[in-house]
């Protein structure tokens, strides 16, 4: 009887759940967090540079297991693949250069999904990650560079192993670690304050007064 | 004789202090591996190394104290064996062999036991050794509280970090067993249903709550819920961030809303297809307020915080259950799931989804006789549940099913059967209509059915649930916090206890939890890859008991703890026995400003003594009660602020396609 109970509860379970909603992907928590200081910009005449900020989501810095990365430089017409070096220059901040594709127009940089690892062998980041955006002009000399990569589409594939056809467009966006306040912190202090003081005030009169 | 009543006390509030010191000492000694966003150990330093260790060694002279003290309850052999072992394990700590910590701290648990048990007022007794050691821990976890404002208002100064760690590193002590905990809650239903099917089946169900409802109460409870909610939303925000938390809030709602600017409603609805028609709504909400589609997305969770705290809060009620536990479940819910994974992960339709599956079971729990007013207002519910979120919907009525069998030769037995047919009522024709209606709904369903028909082609998926639990304690560690899927299963215990549909559903909502985990579990997850895959297991986490489990623990564990105070004093908790509490909480931060060791020392040294003389000067104040509840309080805020930390320094939004942002 009890067995019966069991498969009656299985089957129904079974027969409930297949409604569902396709779900995305890049969601843990414990993927660290790549965030960018400045935009990127000209080094050299044919070199572009740029700042790589990597933290644990306590904050604490990330130690690369490796000082290579390849970067998914994009444009409008394509992307192409650019290897570059990374240079720690203080804990979790690293230095990255690379020399520009021939690429025109608004060119945003990308760290492709799984790129990275930290020195505990943590793959990261879980998603194609933007780093950073740079202008590159019509007349750019910069046609003979040094890509290592030959022009590709725009990515639709993630190595991500088996995920939910959604999960394979998704892209994330690094932030600026000096990211512009438009909110002033003192008033929200203030109002948050307020409202607490408010609701505290009617949470102690109530029960005395009224008991 | 007061003499001996007084060194008697005295013994038992110095074994308090070493039981409390102990316990840091001794996780520091043991150095227990745990994982929260990379590895760690224990270190459990209160002071520092040698100060802690220094306080554990004087305080545990209590010991032969204890002993000497009962003497006369105690024979002379077992008397000598107690005290050459303390002096041993003592002597071997200072000597600094390695585990002769977990011997002393033995030891002096042993020397409390036996004055504890040898005392005629028991829960007097075990109060008074209780008061100092749970006084470390509540400056220990009151301390953080100043970390997590700091860090709200200034996320990357990171001032005062030792509290914050101390705090970590004594909660995640009981990481090794995580894995363990989460099996015994999910299996738990079954040891739930045959301590079930062995009791007398007689007793009637009927609700406290039918009582005249005290509407200050109520309007107390929600304005606590309100000040928790504001707390908890604009916690993200408060350096002034400009961004709109959440991994979903952009692509998944933002970015759709602001597509369908400018089309008439009817157009907006049937293109706003992404989960369900929550998008349509909030876009209606866009018309008729006129606020902007970012402000709208951007403050969508505070309402959902309060509306489904509230609604739990009245579930709770109306289940039967009391008003205790139904604040109690109220705070865990905006505390804990679904309210700080909701803010994290950005799952808004998920969210009210959940919300509405809350309203439903207040007016379930509610409606003792039928009645066609509640029925169809059901049938309405459980049809928003399927076209906002046709996932949850799968859950919500599978429960419902499970209630049936679950409650089947019960007293309890029609509700369900009711409640199952007013899920369907309206659900299934009308739902079945608008999947044949909108195409973009059914390539979503028929998308759906093909990813979750994958364990019946690939049975062998289903064998990955071991990898996948193990995959969910690396990438969701700070929202499972081990100490709290401990409470639970305290909560589950006090569960066993009880009778009525709303345990019956509770059971039936712990199977459909378990169920489903199996099932959910290989979808997205890649063995060969664990690093870059993701189990869906958090997914069912999210629509998890866990969060009325846990209130139903805190609410064991404040029930145990009436037994450590004179019960002359009647019901009332008054302010008075809170007033140390609020000191401590003051103190702490000291911890919090100073990492000084003899500064920490001195505080640390300060508020111990402090706490022992008010013990003494006013012994009818409940401080163990006001301390144990602070605790387990500052527990469940503290594990709120930890998960939601990350987002003070990336919103953690996705964005679309590259190329299409």
């Amino acid at each position: 009887m009890q067995a019966l109970k069991l498969t009656a509860i299985a089957v129904l379970v079974l027969l409930a759940l297949p409604i569902v909603s396709v779900f995305g992907a890049g969601y843990p928590i414990a993927t660290p967090i790549l965030g960018t200081t400045g935009a990127p910009a000209l080094a050299s005449p044919s070199l572009y540079s740029g700042v790589l900020n990597v933290l644990y989501a306590d904050g604490a810095p990330v130690v690369l297991a490796s000082n290579h990365i390849t970067l998914n430089v994009c444009g409008t017409t394509g992307c192409v693949d650019v290897t570059s070096t990374l240079k720690q220059t203080a804990p979790g901040t690293y230095t990255y250069t690379f020399t520009p594709p021939s690429l025109t127009g608004t060119i945003t940089i990308y760290v492709t999904a799984g790129d990275l690892a930290d020195d505990n062998g943590r793959i990261f980041p879980s998603v194609d990650t933007s780093i950073g955006t740079y202008v590159s002009p019509a007349s750019s000399t910069s046609s003979s560079s040094q890509a290592s990569g030959t022009t590709n589409p725009i990515p639709t594939q993630s190595p991500m192993g088996a995920q939910s056809p959604e999960s394979t467009q998704l892209t994330k966006q690094a932030v600026t670690t000096t990211e512009p306040k438009q909110q002033s912190p003192i008033l929200l202090v203030v109002l948050s304050l307020i409202v607490l003081l408010v609701a505290a005030v009617g949470l102690v009169v109530y029960p005395t007064r009224f008991t | 004789m007061r003499d001996m009543e007084f060194a008697a006390k005295l013994s038992r509030c110095i074994s308090g202090v070493s039981l409390g010191i102990g316990l840091l000492v001794l996780l520091n000694s043991l150095k227990i591996p745990f994982y929260l966003y990379y590895p760690h150990v224990t270190q459990t330093i209160l002071t520092s190394a040698t100060y802690d260790l220094y306080f554990f060694l004087a305080s545990s002279v209590s010991v032969p104290c204890t002993l000497v003290l009962n003497k006369s309850k105690l024979s002379r052999s077992g008397l000598f064996g107690i005290l050459t072992m303390w002096a041993a394990a003592l002597t071997l700590t200072v000597l600094g062999v390695r585990y002769a910590v977990v011997i002393l701290y033995a030891t002096v648990a042993f020397g409390v036991i036996s004055s504890v048990s040898k005392s005629e007022l028991r829960g007097l007794a075990v109060g008074d050794v209780l008061v100092p050691a749970l006084s470390i821990f509540v400056l220990i976890e009151s301390s953080p509280l100043y970390y997590w404002v700091g860090a709200a208002l200034n996320p990357h100064a990171q001032v005062g970090m030792l509290s914050q760690e101390l705090e970590l590193n004594l909660t995640f002590s009981l990481f090794p067993l995580a894995i363990g905990l989460m099996l015994l809650l999910l299996f738990s239903w079954i040891a739930l249903t045959i301590r079930f099917r062995r009791k007398p089946l007689v007793i009637r169900y009927e609700p406290t709550a039918k009582t005249k409802p005290k509407i200050r109460l109520l309007a107390a409870s929600l304005d606590l819920f309100a000040i928790l909610a504001i707390i908890t939303f604009f916690y993200s925000y408060l350096a002034g961030q400009g961004w709109i938390v959440g991994v979903d809030s952009y692509w998944i709602y933002l970015n759709p809303l602001n597509a369908l600017a400018g089309l008439t409603p009817y157009q907006a609805f049937a293109t706003s297809y992404t989960h369900g028609l929550y998008v349509g709504f909030l876009y209606l909400i866009e018309l008729a307020t006129r606020m902007s589609a970012f402000s709208i997305v951007k403050y969508a969770p505070l309402i959902l915080a309060i509306a489904t705290a509230s609604t739990v809060f009245l579930a709770i009620l109306k289940g039967g259950w009391n008003h205790e536990l139904a604040i109690l479940s109220a705070v865990c819910t905006l505390l804990w799931l679904p309210t700080t994974l909701g803010i994290y992960a950005g799952i808004q339709a998920n969210w009210v989804a959940y919300l509405l599956w809350m309203l439903f079971l207040s007016l379930y729990f509610r409606s003792g006789v039928w009645s066609v007013i509640t029925f169809v207002v059901e049938g309405l519910i459980s049809f928003a549940i399927l076209v906002i979120h046709p996932w949850t919907w799968g859950i919500f009525f599978t429960t419902l099913l499970i209630t049936i069998l679950v409650s089947w030769r019960t007293p309890w037995k029609d509700r369900p059967v009711h409640g199952a047919l007013a899920a369907l009522i309206i659900a299934l024709p009308v739902g079945a209509g608008a999947y044949g209606v909108l195409p973009n709904l059914r390539y979503d369903l028929m998308n759906t059915l093909g990813l979750y028909a994958s364990p019946f082609f690939q049975p062998g998926s289903l064998l990955t649930f071991g990898g996948a639990m193990q995959e969910l304690f690396v990438n969701w560690t700070p929202f499972i916090p081990p100490l709290l899927l401990l409470l639970c299963l305290v909560g589950v215990y006090s569960l066993s206890g009880r009778q009525g549909g709303a345990r019956n559903y509770v059971v039936a909502w712990i199977v459909t939890w378990f169920i489903g985990s199996i099932l959910v579990a290989p979808t997205n997850y890649n063995p060969t890859n664990p690093g870059l895959s993701e189990t869906g297991l958090w997914r069912m986490l999210y629509v998890s008991p866990l969060p009325i489990l846990l209130a139903l623990g805190l609410e064991k564990c404040l029930e145990i703890s009436k037994r450590w105070q004179i019960h002359s004093l009647g019901e009332k908790w008054p302010l008075k026995s809170h007033l140390t509490s609020l000191a401590l909480i003051a103190a702490s931060a000291g911890l919090f400003l100073f990492d000084d060791p003899l500064v920490r020392l001195a505080i640390l040294t300060a508020v111990v003594v402090a706490v022992i003389v008010v013990e003494f000067r006013f012994p009818r104040y409940r401080t163990a009660r006001s301390f144990l509840a602070v605790i387990l309080i500052l527990l469940l805020v503290n594990a709120a602020f930890r998960s939601l930390y990350p987002l003070l320094l990336d919103p953690h939004s996705l964005f679309g396609p590259v190329g299409a942002q």
